[in-house]
């Protein structure tokens, strides 16, 4: 029987890594910790954006 | 993972998917708005807040404030008073009796440096309060948040069982594949599955607090009947209080028994807040963090004298730490940006959701169809 493959959940395993401390971050602090919390989320989201603009490839 | 094993996962994905997709749109449709509920406010004209102060011009009495108020509504006892964090703006609710629900108050918002009514239009009217009961409850009350409360975690579980099937489905491609120049159906798969994997964290967030904000009413209701229970013996059999002692008075004890804290709002007794003899005055922290939590200190309504400062128990600080967290409005505007865009993504994942469904065949053949896609082998 073959094993759950991992290997497929890692990207998405950074993202959610990533999008976790930026929520938390803009929870517990302000200034810099926040303005850093919102250009990671909005990293996350460009991420998207521009898998879906180089669309084709497969 | 064995064939049955991906069914089943299969299964529990379509179902709680389609059992939830129609109220998850209309909560991420009237969510949209309520993100920019502020900025709305005041663009419209509906959040009004007054100038800034003069000079060594200094808050007025709280009774005088809460008397120019109910002067306004002359029927109606007060209920609630509350502080705009941003502004010297003060609130006051108003009902006809002390139970009154939040739908039937009446509301004042003064400068409480000048006592000025500024005129401000009822909380519980308007386009946006439509809205807002139409995310909350669907205008059901509390069976309406339990319903939307529900719908939440059936989203959950689609959620977690979309992220099992994600991986065996990907494994022969790479993150992020968007393939357009195959069948129309490919792509819309491509569409959901690059867009829930990048948001997945974001929305189990947002659907586990939202879940949990829709039981916000029953846990309340049982702090109120635990905290105020350990001194009920006290005062049982006494009469509820005919004259309240100063409002003021009640604020002042209370900043001094929690220095370094300042007053959110105050409840008087019988709202539901606070016990029937009691004032609720409502304090929170200066930090990020402790400014989204309250620590209610109760003061004898009669006397003015401090009764107690319960604290607030576990569910409680996770209700208050999730609101915010529901929300996206503990940052500034650019968080409200990154939520709108993530509440765009999931609308778009739900769409693509539906039109998958809609391009059915029957399960067998279209997981089939699914591990062909995505270049699966045999399922062991």
């Amino acid at each position: 029987m073959r094993s759950y493959p991992l290997r497929p959940l890692l990207i998405p395993g950074v993202l959610g890594a990533v999008t976790a401390f930026a929520l938390l971050a803009a929870l517990l602090s302000d200034g810099p910790l926040e303005t850093l919390s919102v250009i990671l989320l909005a990293g996350v989201v460009v991420l998207v954006i521009l898998r879906l603009v180089r669309r084709g490839r497969g | 993972m064995k064939h049955g094993t991906l069914r089943s996962w299969f299964w529990v994905h379509k179902w709680t998917s389609l059992l939830c997709t129609l109220f998850l749109l209309l909560l991420c449709v009237t969510g949209l708005p309520l993100i920019f509920s502020e900025e709305i406010g005041h663009l419209t004209g509906s959040a009004v807040e007054p100038a800034p102060p003069s000079a060594g011009s200094k808050p007025l009495n709280v009774d005088d404030l809460v008397a120019t108020a109910n002067a306004k509504y002359p029927a109606d006892v007060p209920l609630f008073f509350g502080w705009d964090p941003h502004s010297t703006g003060v609130y006051v609710n108003l009902g006809a009796e002390p139970s009154t629900p939040a739908p039937k108050m009446n509301t004042v918002v003064m400068d409480s440096h000048t006592a000025r009514d500024m005129e401000a239009p009822q909380f519980n009217t308007g386009f946006m309060y439509v809205l807002l009961r139409l995310h909350t409850d669907l205008y059901g009350g509390l069976v309406g948040y339990l319903f939307l409360g529900v719908m939440g975690l059936l989203f959950v579980v689609s959620t977690v069982s979309g992220v099992v099937l994600y991986a065996p489905f990907m494994k022969k491609q790479p993150f992020g594949v968007f393939r357009t120049d195959r069948s129309r159906r490919l792509a819309w798969l491509d569409l959901h599955n690059l867009l829930g994997a990048a948001s997945i964290v974001w929305v189990l967030t947002v659907g586990v607090t939202g879940a949990f904000n829709t039981i916000a009413g029953p846990l309340q209701s049982a702090w109120q009947a635990d905290a105020v229970s350990a001194f009920a013996a006290k005062y049982e059999g006494r009469p509820l209080p005919s004259k309240l002692a100063s409002v003021h008075q009640a604020i002042e004890t209370a900043k001094a028994a929690e220095p370094g804290m300042r007053p959110a709002f105050v409840s008087w007794p019988g709202t539901g807040y606070s016990g029937d003899h009691h004032y609720g005055v409502f304090m929170s922290g200066t930090s990020p963090l402790t400014a989204q939590l309250y620590r209610p200190v109760l003061i004898d309504a009669a006397s003015g004298r401090l009764t107690a400062q319960p604290k607030a128990p576990w569910y409680i600080t996770a209700l208050l730490l999730s609101q915010p967290l529901h929300f996206g409005n503990y940052g500034g505007l650019a968080l409200k940006f990154i939520w709108a865009l993530f509440d765009l993504l999931v609308i778009a994942i739900l769409v693509s959701g539906v039109v998958l469904w809609l391009r059915k065949s029957g399960d067998t053949g279209r997981l089939e169809r699914l591990k062909t896609a995505h270049g699966v082998e045999a399922v062991a």
